[in-house]
C-alpha cells in the first residue's frame, strides 16, 4: 500500500532513527551526495570459475592474494556484552476517558515532542469502498477545525519553527508535533484541536487527493517500490489489507462522509496512546492534558478481524517489463512471522546472518562478493502486528538476475538445512548489543519505541531488554528457527527490469511465469479483470440480424 | 526535522531538490529566537603536528560515540577526464588497506555493534563510524589505517569501477529527477567543476587508471587535508591520546592544489525542456549565488525559509494552495564552497499546464525581488532557522556531520555553533537586496521535465 512506501521513504530521508533497515536500501536519487554502505562489488565470474576463486570482470588482472594467510591483519576486539538499556523514568497515567499518557522527561535539549497513535489504519478499510480512507482522514485532520482553518494551523506551527504531522499506516494513525519546549502548549492545543474537532472541509479535499495521486503515479518511476507493491499484492492476496493496492479510482471514490465516519468510529481516547518526550514537566502536564483532551468522548471501536496470509505451495514468478531500465530489481519471499511470536528473537538473529547485516551477511558474501551476481542484496522479516512477510531484495544486471535468484535461493536452502553457526550467532548478538542504543538516542525515539511495542502487544520490557533477549538465544534455537521459518521452495518472485534481457533466462528454467508491462495494474485481480474484458472485446459477438 | 509536512510528505518525489537544501540545522541564539536557553555546544579543537584538525564534543545522552573523518576533496577537485574519481575513491576506501582486507572495514566494525557509512559531495568526502564508546579507539585505528595505507590493485579498481558505473546508472540514468539534475548542472555551469555532479560520468570512469587513483589518493588523502571529528559519550583526554596514538605517526603531506576555474558571469537565461518517461513532471530553476562563506548567504537562507518553510510559506501558498497547480514547490539555497545556486522547483500532476506552473514559480521570485517581505515572515524564518539548529543537536552523528560540513563548505566549523546570530542582523531590506541582486532572469537556468507522449520528442531552448 502506498502509505507504507511514503512512510518508509520519508523516514529514510529524514535522519530519524527508525525500525531495522529494509532488506535492501533503495538507492537515494541524490546525485550530489552519494554513500557507499550498500554498494556491492561487481565481480562477474569468468566462465568456469569456481565460486571460491576471486573472479575478475572481463578477464582483467587477477585479484590479489595480498591478504591471504596474513597474521598481522587488524582484528576486531571482543564484542560488547548484551545489557539492559538504561531507560529514563517513564511516567504513565490514564485520563478519565481512557486516553493513555506516557511521558519521558529529559532536559538536555529545549525540545519537546508529542505524538498520538490511534489504533486505526489500513487494516480498518474496506476494499472497493473505503480503500485509502485512513491516510486521507489523517491528512485532512490538519486541514481545518472548528477553531482554525488549514492556513491558520499551518501558520501557527510554522511560526515557531515546529513540525505538525498527521499520517496513517496499515496498523495505526498518527498525529505528532515537535517544537522547542517553550512552545509545548501550542502542540497540546493544535493536537487536541485537530484530533477532537476536525471539520474535514470539502474544499480542502482536492489538494490532498492531488498529492495522493502524485504519490500513486510516482510508484512507476521507482523500481524498488514497484516491485514491493507487486510482491505484497501477490503474497498477501486480495483478501488481506496488506495485499491491497491503492489505485486512483479508490482515491476518487472517497467522500467527506467516509472521512467523518472513519474519524468518528476510530478516533476515540480508549483507542489511542499519547506519548510525550523531552523538556517537559510531567506533573504540570496532568492538568493541561485534562483540559485539552478531557472532552474527547469515549466510545467502543469495532474489533478488527485478523487478516490471514494465504499459503503458498510452489514458487511463482512475475516479470514486470520496463524496457528503459538498465538494472533489474529482484524481490522474492514468502509469508513471515508476527512480531509478538516467541520465535521473533531467534528469527532476528538467524536473518542477521542470512541477509540482515550488509557486508557481513551470507547473501552478500556468497551472492555478491564471491559470485558477483548482484550489486546489493539483503533479507528481512517484517516486524508486523499480524503475520508479515519474509523478503529478499536485490539489484542486479538485467543479464544476471536469474543466476542471482538461483544463488540466493540456494543460500536459503543451506540456511534452512544447516542453520547459522555458533560464531555467526555470536557476531549477531554483539552487533545488536552494541548498536541498539543508537536508535534510542533521544527521548522521542524511546517514547516512540515503547508505543510501537505496546501497539504490537509487547511492553516496556521489550524495549529495555531486547539485546538481552537476543543474547539468550542459543545456537540450537536459531537453527530451529531457520528450519521452521524459511521456505525456499515456495516463493513469490517479482522481477522488475528489461524483459527482453530477462525473459529468456526465466524461459530456460521452464518455470511458469507471468509477464506484464510496468504500467499494468498492480493488483493481480485487476489484471485478470482487464484480461477478461480484452478477450471480450477481441471476440465480438455476431451482429444481430437486421 | 524542522521541515514541514508537505515537504516531508512528498519528499520522495523530490529527494534531489530537498537534499540540495542547506543542512537543516543552522544556528540559533537565545536573544534572537524567543525565550529559551540555547544549549551550549562546547567544541574543543586542536591540531596534530601533521596538520590533522581534531574537533571534539562530549555528549553523554546515550552510550555511543561517532568518529567521522572529513577530507577536503570532492568532485570540484576533478577535471574532465577523471569526473567521478572522488566518489569512486570513497568506494576504494572500503576495498582493502595494508592491514585490512577488502570490505573488512565494515565487517569489523559491525562485529562490535558499529554503523559505518560514507558520502561524497562536490566539496568534501566524509567517512563515519558510530560505535559503542568503548570501541572509540578501534574506530580511530581503522580510520587512521585507511588514511594513508590503501592498496590500489588494478583488479580491484576495475571491479569497483563497474560498481560505481552501475550506481550512476541507477541513480541518474534510471531516475528522471536524476537526469534532470545532471542536465541542469551542465547548463548552469559552463566552466566550473560544479557542472558535473559528484557521481561523475561513465565516459570518464571508464578511463580512470590506477595511476590516476594513486595520484588522487596521495594528493588529497593526507592528514593536513582532513578533519577528525568525535562526538559522543567519551572524554577529551581519551580522544587526545587516541588521536595521537593512531594518527600522530602519519607524516604531513604536500598541500593540495587549490586552483579552480571561475565560472563566468551568466548574461542570459538558459533553458531546456526534457521529454522523458516520468510520472510526476517537474520544473527546476537555479540562480548563481556567492560561495557559502559570503555574507549574502545568511539573507539568502532566510529568503529560502520564507519561500519554502512549511505550508504557510510563499511557494506552497501560491502554487499548491492558491493556484492548485503543484503538489510541492519551494526555493532553497544550495550553498557550496564555491559559488553555488539558489534552486527553485515545483512538481505537478501531468494534467496541469506546465507553463502556468513555471510562470507562477517565477512570479513568486519576481515578488521577492520587488517587494519587501513582511516583518512577520522575517520573524518566522528566523524562528525556523533557530529551531532547526536545536533539533539538529539531537543525535551525535548529526552534530558531527554539521561540524564537518561547516568546516569545509562554510570555511569554519564555528559558523555552525554561532546560532541564530548568523541571521539576527538580516533585515527585510537585505532579503530584497539579495533577491534583486541574484534572482534575476539573466542569471537563471531552467530545466523542465515532461512526460514523453505519443510522438513527443525532446526539445531545447526557449525563453522562460
Amino acid at each position: 500500500m502506498i502509505r507504507r512506501a511514503v512512510l518508509a521513504v520519508a523516514l529514510a530521508l529524514s535522519s530519524c532513527a527508525s525500525t531495522p533497515p529494509p532488506a535492501n536500501k533503495p538507492a537515494s536519487s541524490n546525485p550530489s551526495t552519494v554513500d557507499v554502505q550498500y554498494e556491492p562489488v561487481d565481480k562477474k565470474p569468468a566462465p568456469g570459475a569456481s565460486a571460491a576463486a576471486a573472479p575478475v570482470p572481463g578477464g582483467a588482472a587477477p585479484m590479489p592474494d595480498f591478504w591471504k594467510n596474513r597474521t598481522d591483519l587488524i582484528k576486531a576486539p571482543p564484542p560488547p556484552v548484551p545489557a539492559e538499556l538504561s531507560l529514563p523514568k517513564v511516567d504513565r497515567w490514564q485520563l478519565k476517558n481512557g486516553l493513555e499518557v506516557l511521558v519521558i522527561a529529559r532536559h538536555d535539549l529545549p525540545v519537546a515532542s508529542f505524538s498520538i497513535a490511534v489504533k486505526a489504519g489500513g487494516y480498518d478499510e474496506e476494499k472497493g469502498k473505503t480503500l485509502g480512507v485512513a491516510d486521507f482522514t489523517a491528512s485532512m485532520l490538519r486541514k481545518g477545525t472548528k477553531a482554525r482553518s488549514a492556513d491558520e494551523i499551518a501558520s501557527a506551527i510554522d511560526f515557531v519553527g515546529g513540525a505538525l504531522d498527521t499520517q496513517a499506516s496499515s496498523e495505526s494513525s498518527f498525529a505528532s508535533c515537535s517544537v522547542l519546549s517553550k512552545d509545548a502548549r501550542l502542540c497540546i492545543d493544535l493536537l487536541s484541536d485537530v484530533l477532537l474537532r476536525p471539520t474535514f472541509p470539502e474544499t480542502e479535499m482536492a489538494e490532498v487527493r492531488d498529492q495522493v495521486m502524485a504519490a500513486l503515479a510516482a510508484r512507476y518511476d521507482n523500481p524498488h517500490e514497484l516491485a514491493s507493491e507487486h510482491f505484497d499484492n501477490l503474497l498477501f492476496g486480495e483478501k488481506n489489507p496488506d495485499g491491497w493496492v491503492l489505485m486512483p479510482e479508490d482515491v476518487q471514490k472517497i467522500s467527506r462522509a467516509d472521512l467523518v465516519t472513519f474519524w468518528k468510529t476510530y478516533y476515540r481516547p480508549g483507542n489511542a496512546i499519547l506519548a510525550i518526550a523531552g523538556d517537559v514537566d510531567a506533573a504540570k502536564l496532568r492538568g493541561e492534558l485534562d483540559k485539552a483532551f478531557g472532552s474527547w468522548e469515549k466510545a467502543d471501536v469495532p474489533v478488527r478481524a485478523e487478516p490471514r496470509v494465504p499459503p503458498l505451495k510452489a514458487t511463482r514468478i512475475l516479470l514486470v517489463d520496463r524496457p528503459d531500465l538498465t538494472q533489474a530489481t529482484l524481490m522474492f519471499g514468502h509469508p513471515g512471522i508476527k512480531h509478538v511470536d516467541p520465535d521473533w528473537y531467534a528469527v532476528t538473529l538467524m536473518n542477521y546472518v542470512l541477509g540482515g547485516s550488509d557486508f557481513s551477511s551470507r547473501l552478500m558474501t556468497e551472492v555478491r562478493s564471491k559470485r558477483g551476481l548482484t550489486y546489493g542484496i539483503g533479507s528481512s522479516f517484517g516486524a508486523s502486528l499480524y503475520q508479515g512477510a519474509f523478503r529478499v531484495s536485490a539489484s542486479t544486471k538485467n543479464s544476471s538476475v536469474w543466476d542471482a535468484l538461483v544463488a540466493s535461493v540456494s543460500e536459503l536452502r543451506r540456511m534452512k538445512a544447516e542453520g547459522p553457526s555458533e560464531e555467526e550467532i555470536a557476531k549477531g548478538k554483539g552487533y545488536y548489543a552494541g548498536s541498539y542504543p543508537f536508535k534510542l538516542q533521544g527521548a522521542g525515539e524511546i517514547a516512540g519505541s515503547i508505543v510501537a511495542a505496546e501497539m504490537h502487544g509487547l511492553d516496556v520490557s521489550y524495549v529495555k531488554d531486547f539485546p538481552l533477549r537476543l543474547g539468550a538465544i542459543g545456537t540450537a534455537a536459531a537453527k530451529a528457527a531457520a528450519a521452521k521459518w524459511l521456505e525456499p521452495d515456495a516463493l513469490w518472485v517479482v522481477i522488475v527490469g528489461r524483459a527482453a534481457d530477462i525473459e529468456p533466462q526465466i524461459a530456460k528454467s521452464g518455470l511458469p511465469y507471468e509477464r506484464i508491462d510496468f504500467k499494468a495494474p498492480i493488483s493481480y485481480a485487476a489484471r485478470a479483470k482487464l484480461r477478461r474484458q480484452q478477450e471480450r472485446e477481441a471476440h465480438p459477438v455476431l451482429p444481430a440480424p437486421k | 526535522m524542522q521541515t514541514s509536512t508537505p515537504i516531508n510528505r512528498w519528499l520522495f518525489v523530490l529527494p534531489v531538490f530537498l537534499a540540495l537544501a542547506p543542512p537543516p540545522a543552522l544556528a540559533a541564539n537565545a536573544k534572537g529566537a524567543g525565550k529559551f536557553v540555547v544549549p551550549k555546544v562546547e567544541v574543543v579543537s586542536w591540531a596534530l603536528p601533521n596538520g590533522l584538525k581534531v574537533l571534539f564534543l562530549p555528549d553523554h545522552k546515550a552510550p555511543i560515540a561517532t568518529v567521522q573523518v572529513f577530507y577536503h576533496v570532492g568532485s570540484k577537485d576533478e577535471h574532465v577526464g577523471i569526473r567521478g574519481v572522488a566518489h569512486m575513491f570513497e568506494h576504494m576506501m572500503f576495498k582493502g588497506t595494508e592491514h585490512v582486507a577488502p570490505e573488512e572495514h565494515a565487517r569489523l566494525l559491525k562485529e562490535v555493534g558499529g554503523q559505518v557509512n560514507a558520502f561524497t559531495t562536490e566539496d568534501l568526502t566524509a567517512y563515519h563510524d558510530t560505535v559503542p564508546p568503548s570501541y572509540l579507539g578501534f574506530a580511530m585505528q581503522l580510520e587512521a589505517e585507511r588514511m594513508r595505507s590503501l592498496k590500489l590493485f588494478p583488479a580491484i579498481i576495475d571491479s569497483e569501477r563497474k560498481v560505481v558505473e552501475e550506481e550512476k546508472r541507477l541513480r541518474i540514468d534510471n531516475n528522471p529527477i536524476g537526469k534532470a539534475i545532471e542536465r541542469f548542472r551542465a547548463l548552469a555551469y559552463t566552466k566550473h567543476p560544479y557542472s558535473w555532479t559528484a557521481i561523475g560520468t561513465i565516459e570518464d570512469l571508464d578511463k580512470v587508471t590506477p595511476e590516476d587513483c594513486q595520484k588522487f589518493y596521495d594528493t588529497y588523502y593526507q592528514p593536513n587535508n582532513a578533519t577528525l571529528i568525535v562526538v559522543g559519550d567519551v572524554h577529551e583526554s581519551e580522544v587526545r591520546s587516541l588521536a595521537d596514538k593512531y594518527f600522530g605517526a602519519i607524516p604531513r603531506g604536500a598541500e593540495p592544489p587549490r586552483q579552480y576555474v571561475e565560472e563566468p558571469p551568466q548574461t542570459a537565461t538558459r533553458s531546456e525542456n526534457m521529454a522523458i518517461e516520468v510520472q510526476v513532471p517537474v520544473v527546476v530553476g537555479g540562480y548563481h549565488i556567492p560561495r557559502a562563506a559570503d555574507p549574502d548567504t545568511a539573507p539568502l537562507e532566510v529568503l529560502a525559509a520564507i519561500l519554502s518553510g512549511g505550508e504557510s510559506s510563499r511557494m506552497h501558498q501560491r502554487l499548491v494552495r492558491k493556484d492548485h497547480l503543484a503538489i510541492a514547490a519551494g526555493g532553497v539555497t544550495e550553498s557550496m564552497e564555491y559559488p553555488g545556486l539558489f534552486i527553485v522547483f515545483a512538481a505537478h500532476l501531468p494534467d496541469r499546464d506546465q507553463r502556468k506552473v513555471k510562470d507562477a514559480l517565477l512570479d513568486e521570485i519576481r515578488r521577492v525581488r520587488t517587494e519587501p517581505v513582511t516583518a512577520h515572515e522575517l520573524e518566522q524564518a528566523k524562528n525556523q532557522l533557530a529551531a532547526g539548529y536545536i533539533f539538529g543537536l539531537q543525535t551525535v552523528d548529526g552534530i558531527a556531520q554539521q561540524l564537518g560540513q561547516y568546516q569545509y563548505v562554510y570555511g569554519d566549523w564555528r559558523e555552525f555553533i554561532k546560532g541564530a546570530s548568523r541571521y539576527l542582523a538580516v533585515s527585510a531590506a537585505d532579503v530584497k537586496r539579495v533577491a534583486a541582486k541574484y534572482l534575476v532572469d539573466t542569471n537563471l537556468t531552467l530545466v523542465t521535465l515532461q512526460p514523453v507522449g505519443p510522438g513527443a520528442k525532446s526539445t531545447t531552448g526557449g525563453a522562460p
